[in-house]
């Protein structure tokens, strides 16, 4: 398998890992990735453009029903990988689609990084998701505002809507027993039994 | 028909989720309808999900019928799924594929347990095949019992074997369809296992005497009124006028009497016993009609090998055979 090939897979497998550890818990759906329908997985930016991330689906309210949308971005990494910068272009192009879907009158999704290792300095890890450090970030990636300026309002509610999940290595062991899974599924799929 | 595939595919430009999941159970619902008319498909409200089903299909009643959990998937053929189908294959579900997938096929992580795995072309192939009197019966073992991985060459050998009364009509049933039987078996046993490959037998050949004596009206096997015992799936269609006619009720009457009246057990099985010995020299079949008292003994003979009453039920509890057509063509 080619390198590109490879990396490809570790990442399909990554979304498909996150896939499986957030449904697991019942409060969201995720039947969308950038590998089968990367028409679900996108959301409009300031500059014109289109963002692609890894997952998107619906978070649940207590009672199954959708409470609100999610775009996710996985990184089934073994290492560090860079990510601290692809963190913060990240963070730019949330926050320029948070702002374009508001001018669009739009509902703003959430948005989860979700991640197999830590990086940068884990001692002012909340700040990752701060308004503080969204600022920085755009700063950092002023073409993915477009035109237009950075808004404080924008960045404070987007940090209202950033998810920062680190999974284990050992989250495939995280799932129900096959006989739990059974009464569950008995409970939740309704008519179907 | 057109491929499931595009459809999919062009469901997906709709830009709109919520309305592409209708779209897709809906298209989904009648394909599985023309798949197998008998199946009960039921949405669960889960699209995709990684341990709930999309739907259950349920044969023969939720108590005492079959039940498969079916999952829809856009891709089946990527590595990682493995685990999924590990921790799925309990369930004995149907997977089913929605969109074509470039690249190596040879990953199949669904081959795993009971699980039957369908990818879109396969289905396509099912699904575009027009459905013949009676012939549905293949698919509808592979649907209800089958497990593996379903590649196009076996959906179109499945598909060939469905030909066979077309093919054969013209032949002694006993010899043509037998050789038919056989085909489909070999198409079908990769998907079955070696329990259910044998009671495919049983019902493939009960189908073929079905339609023997309610299709070619010139079988020597009805003019000689040799007898044929079929306890209808549905009791409606057990029409005396339809399936015999009323030049063909001599010797029949009192069979298709009894076999109409599928509460009075006591009476077929008197029935059955008298004419026992008869029977069995002419090669007939008797078949008990599901109900709550076939403990009550009753037997089939073939001619070749006699089975307990407890074979047939476990074929029609497990198989709930579809009644073969009873119009003539």
């Amino acid at each position: 398998m080619a390198v590109g090939e490879r990396h490809h897979e570790t990442g399909r497998e990554g979304a498909y890992k996150a896939k499986l550890w957030l449904e697991s818990t019942t409060r969201f759906t995720v039947p969308w990735n950038a590998y089968d329908t990367a028409e679900y997985v996108t959301a409009p930016q300031l500059d014109g453009t289109n963002a692609g991330f890894d997952l998107a689906g619906e978070i649940l309210e207590e009672d199954g029903t959708p409470r609100t949308r999610f775009l996710a971005e996985v990184k089934h990494y073994k290492s560090e990988g860079g990510q601290t910068a692809a963190y913060k272009s990240y963070l730019a192009t949330c926050y320029s689609a948070t702002a374009r879907l508001i001018e669009l009158g739009q509902p703003v999704p959430d948005f989860m990084w979700i991640t197999w290792h830590p990086f940068g300095s884990t001692r002012n890890y909340l700040r990752l998701w701060s308004p503080e450090y969204i600022h920085e970030s755009c700063e950092e990636h002023k073409p993915k505002l477009g035109s237009y300026p950075f808004d404080a309002a924008v960045a404070a509610r987007l940090s209202e809507r950033l998810w920062f999940l680190l999974a284990s290595p050992k989250l495939d062991q995280m799932v129900m027993s096959r006989t739990n899974l059974g009464y569950v599924k008995m409970l939740l799929t309704r008519g179907g039994y | 028909l057109r491929a499931i595939g595009k459809l999919v595919s062009k469901t997906l430009e709709s830009g709109d989720p919520v309305a592409t999941q209708t779209r897709i159970r809906d298209l989904m619902k009648r394909r599985l309808r023309e798949l197998d008319s008998n199946a009960k498909v039921e949405w669960t409200g889960y699209f995709n999900h990684s341990l709930f089903p999309d739907f259950i299909l349920t044969w023969g009643g939720r108590d005492n019928g079959i039940r498969r959990e079916g999952f829809l998937r856009f891709s089946l053929s990527f590595e990682a799924l493995h685990h999924e189908a590990d921790l799925l294959s309990r369930g004995q579900p149907l997977v089913l594929g929605l969109r074509e997938e470039p690249g190596d096929k040879q990953t199949r992580p669904w081959q795993v347990g009971r699980v039957l795995a369908i990818p879109v072309e396969s289905f396509d192939v099912l699904t575009a095949h027009p459905r013949l009197a009676s012939t549905e019966s293949v698919i509808e073992l592979l649907l209800r019992r089958g497990s593996g991985f379903l590649d196009l060459e076996s959906a179109r050998a499945l598909v060939q074997v469905e030909t066979w009364e077309e093919d054969e009509l013209a032949g002694l049933f006993e010899t043509d369809r037998s050789r038919t039987i056989d085909r489909a078996l070999a198409a079908l046993s990769p998907f079955l296992s070696e329990a259910d490959t044998a009671e495919a037998r049983v019902y493939l050949e009960t189908v073929a005497l079905g339609i023997a004596a309610t299709e070619e009206w010139s079988s020597p096997l009805v003019a000689d009124q040799d007898l044929l015992l079929r306890a209808p799936a549905t009791q409606t269609r057990m029409d005396r006028e339809t399936v015999w006619g009323p030049h063909r009720t001599m010797g029949l009457d009192e069979v298709g009497r009894a076999l109409g009246n599928h509460q009075n057990t006591e009476a077929f099985e008197r029935l059955v016993n008298a004419n026992a010995e008869r029977w069995k020299a002419r090669r007939a079949v008797a078949l008990p009609q599901r109900s709550e008292k076939q403990e009550s003994g009753w037997h089939v003979w073939d001619g070749r090998v006699a089975r307990g009453v407890n074979g047939y039920r476990l074929l029609f509890q497990t198989l709930s055979p579809r009644q073969p057509s009873l119009q003539r063509k």
